[in-house]
């Protein structure tokens, strides 16, 4: 299902090739392309480390909430704010 | 000292959430710490003074990951370090995540206060072997730099020292780190244009600040000048806003002096903490752990170690007596009987002192054994770092009910008693959130409503084993369902808190720390027993044994309970619980009784019917109970019981965690009305499917139930239509 939905996000985003941080596994790592979302939201994200071109490593999720390795401190995301991190595939 | 000229001096300690910043104030400070509330808020400042130095005051400020405006430990912190200007800022940093740390300290060295740096955990780091150069990361910040162990106490003496040093020679670290030049040239502009009226040390910060669009800032200022040109110009420039051009300028500045100054070993390997997490917070395994490590704790703090604890204080200290190898140790109740009647005490005043204050205290201090063997489990959880995994495991569970998984740690702290329950609800930082935790929180059945369980299931249900899981049945789902229904309600239209949450690495905790935070919490309960429960019991005590005989008020004898003031309220409000099937002035009186402590209502119920002294359980009067009620009607009862406004020392935390008189009335108000109409329900359907009893109350029921469906089902409408119009505004 994971990899269905992948290529076809890869089918219709050519151009720049982003995926939200939710489909990442356990265990894969890729950099930050953007952090989208509310003012607020985002802000508050990139002062926990979520910036752009910085790496992130999912550690486990559980239906779509993610523990994830940012700036070598872990920090626990659910779907919905996950979904507005766009990481590279 | 030379000089009489008293020069107090104030070092604010600063640093991100789970740095050891606690641990770092506890060490400067020693035991001359006290807590203090933020005035408004419910975020703790704490203020110590410096061991050894009477006039140096450390301000240990909230956790903080930056200092833009957007939680409220950043507005506190921010508000703190900008109006009362401390003399130094002591900046904290994790050394085992120094580039995030470093964010923060980016930003506290603009405010122009000299700032000196601790970096905490060495000794982790020597662990891991990861290599850290803190003369060059000096060199290259420009400020003070002091590797630490706040846990192992190394270099704590020192830092002190040149803190302390700082603050009085009022230097200002030379300032190194510079964004992109397009930037800094904006910002000049800008410090031009504030030049009359912000000081030259504070330009930079306000000038960046104003960059940002921060309009808490500009609030602060009095004339504040039109930058959109700039802004727009530099956002055309750089394809971005403001507010992430300076941050990804503050990181990049970042990586560009770490890699000199920082080497990690064993790049991209996990370490044991990530290896933990694939187990504890495995999509599978998770709940299971969980839900074994919780049983465990209370099997433990509840059944056996618990029990054992509670009958010692119950019947030993507050009772008969106890013994001490072989010896016998007479009772609190019995040595103040032999106390007063030694000093021929009168014997109101012997009545009041014994089965007043003696019984109504005792009776809850009987607890405390019991709550602060969980309260160690619970520490020891927390600190390890486990909680803060429950909170993200339940979350998507809670999430579905308009909670957060944050609100479940005050539930499961609420199963043991509803005091501390309330006050762990502090840790949740959205204000929605946490209001609604502090007003389901004690659905929960806590300790004390236990005794009440055994009464109705032993007297009415002839011990069915049904009751007293399905008590904990009606307290998850009073939750769940005030969730669904309060979640449409204006006041907490929308949905919780995204849930983003630092969790920090495994560790064990210390001793000192675990015993610390059991007492806090048990000496916060031990308090109350003191004040309120003490002044309650005194209240009800005048009321039970003073009343009008023929016509006349005097104090009762023992059995003349039936013409008390206490027996006269009850009978006045009585008829409130007729719909409810239990309309007799002793059921009233019981449910009053029981807003002092729960367990008061089967002692309640023992006095009325005519017996001094009940069993926890109140098996005596299990008898005279079920020939007064049915037993739908005493499960109407229980329930009223159990989901009604808490006891004093509950609504006194509640009252202090809202801390707003209104959203307090509002919620003792909705817990009360919830709490009859849902009894009501039970009791009318209840008699409609067994004995086909139709009247008004049934119809009441009815409509009550199609009212509750309706919420249940009914769409989210005005949160969606708020969040449009709070989105609007915006624009």
């Amino acid at each position: 299902m994971r990899m269905i939905i992948k290529n076809l996000i890869k089918m219709i985003k050519k151009e720049d090739e982003n995926m939200p941080l939710t489909l990442l596994k356990a265990g894969e790592c890729q950099v930050i392309k953007k952090v989208g979302g509310k003012e607020e939201t985002k802000k508050f994200l990139e002062s926990l480390g979520f910036v752009t071109g910085g790496k992130v490593t999912v550690i486990s999720e559980i239906n779509g909430n993610l523990i994830v390795n940012i700036k070598e401190s872990r920090i626990a995301i659910n779907k919905e704010m996950a979904s507005k991190i766009l990481v590279s595939f | 000292m030379k000089g009489a000229r008293a020069m107090s001096i104030k070092i604010a300690l600063a640093g991100n959430p789970n740095c050891g910043k606690t641990t770092l104030f506890n060490a400067l400070t020693g035991s001359n710490q006290f807590v203090g509330n933020w005035p408004g808020v419910t975020v703790e400042k704490k203020e110590g003074k410096l061991k050894g130095h009477k006039d140096v005051t450390i301000v240990d400020l909230p956790g903080i990951y930056s200092l833009s405006p957007y939680t409220l430990e950043e507005v506190v912190a921010r508000n703190y370090l900008l109006e009362e200007k401390p003399d130094a800022i002591l900046n904290i940093v994790d050394g085992t995540n120094i580039e995030r740390n470093l964010y923060l300290s980016t930003q506290l060295m603009e405010l122009g206060i000299p700032v000196i740096m601790a970096v905490n955990m060495l000794d982790v780091l020597e662990k891991t072997g990861d290599e850290l150069h803190i003369k060059q990361l000096s060199q290259k910040l420009g400020c003070e730099v002091i590797g630490i162990s706040a846990l192992k106490g190394l270099g704590i003496k020192e830092v002190a020292e040149k803190a302390v040093g700082l603050a009085k020679s009022k230097k200002i670290g030379s300032f190194k780190h510079e964004f992109d030049l397009r930037v800094e040239n904006v910002l000049k502009a800008i410090e031009k244009k504030i030049e009359g009226e912000i000081p030259l040390k504070e330009r930079r910060f306000f000038a960046i600040k104003l960059l940002e669009r921060d309009e808490k800032i500009a609030a602060q200022m009095k004339k504040v000048p039109d930058l959109s040109e700039e802004i727009k110009k530099l956002e055309e420039d750089m394809e971005d806003d403001t507010e992430s051009i300076i941050t990804n300028e503050r990181y990049s500045y970042i990586s560009s002096i770490i890699g000199s100054c920082y080497k990690k070993k064993g790049q991209g390997k996990l370490t044991v903490s990530d290896k933990l997490d694939k187990v504890l917070t495995n999509r599978y395994l998770a709940l299971p752990i969980f839900a074994l490590i919780m049983f465990l704790v209370y099997y433990v703090s509840v059944t056996t170690v618990g029990t054992w604890a509670t009958d010692w204080a119950n019947e030993g200290v507050f009772g008969e007596g106890w013994s001490l190898f072989g010896l016998t140790v007479p009772g609190i109740p019995v040595l103040v009987e032999a106390g007063l009647s030694a000093i021929g005490c009168a014997a109101w005043l012997q009545g009041l002192i014994l089965d007043g204050i003696v019984g109504g205290v005792g009776a809850v201090l009987g607890f405390v054994p019991q709550m602060l063997i969980l309260f160690l489990f619970l520490a020891f959880l927390e600190a390890c770092g486990y909680m803060a995994r429950v909170a993200f495991i339940m979350d998507r569970l809670f999430r579905k009910f308009g909670l957060s998984g944050k609100s479940f740690i005050p539930m499961l702290i609420g199963s043991g008693c509803g005091v501390p329950g309330i006050m762990a609800s502090r840790t949740i930082e959205s204000d929605r959130d946490r209001k609604m935790t502090i007003m389901t929180t004690t659905f929960v059945p806590c300790g004390a409503k236990l005794p009440i369980i055994a009464l109705i299931a032993g007297a009415l249900f002839d011990g069915a084993w049904w009751v007293a899981p399905s008590a904990y049945f009606v307290g998850i789902m009073a939750i769940i369902c005030s969730g669904i229904i309060l979640k449409k309600t204006q006041m907490f239209a929308g949905d919780p808190a995204p849930f983003v949450m630092e969790l920090p690495s495994y560790h064990m905790p210390t001793v000192e720390n675990l015993l610390r935070s059991m007492w806090e919490r048990g000496w916060s309960f031990i308090k109350k027993a003191g004040t309120i429960i003490l002044v309650s019991s005194i209240v009800i005590w005048f009321m039970s044994y003073f009343g009008f005989v023929d016509g006349q008020f005097r104090m009762l004898e023992d059995m003349e309970l039936g013409n008390s003031v206490l027996a006269l309220l009850g009978s006045s409000i009585s008829w409130l619980f007729i719909p409810l099937g239990w309309g007799d002035w002793q059921s009233a009186v019981a449910a009053i009784t029981g807003l002092v402590a729960k367990e008061n209502v089967v002692g309640t119920f023992g006095i009325l019917y005519g017996f001094a002294e009940v069993a926890e359980d109140g098996s005596e009067i299990w008898g005279t109970l079920a020939s007064s009620m049915s037993g739908l009607a005493g499960y109407s009862f229980l329930v009223f019981n159990l989901l009604c406004a808490p006891c004093f020392a509950a609504i006194g935390a509640i009252k202090r965690e809202m801390n707003n008189t209104k959203w307090f009335w509002f919620a003792i108000g909705y817990q009360t009305v919830f709490a009859y109409l849902v009894s009501l329900c039970v009791y009318q359907w209840g008699m409609l499917l067994t004995q086909g009893t139709f009247t008004i109350g049934t119809l009441a029921a009815l409509l009550i139930t199609f009212l509750f469906i309706y919420l249940l089902v009914k769409p989210y409408k005005e949160g969606s239509y708020l969040e449009r119009k709070k989105t609007m505004e915006l624009k």
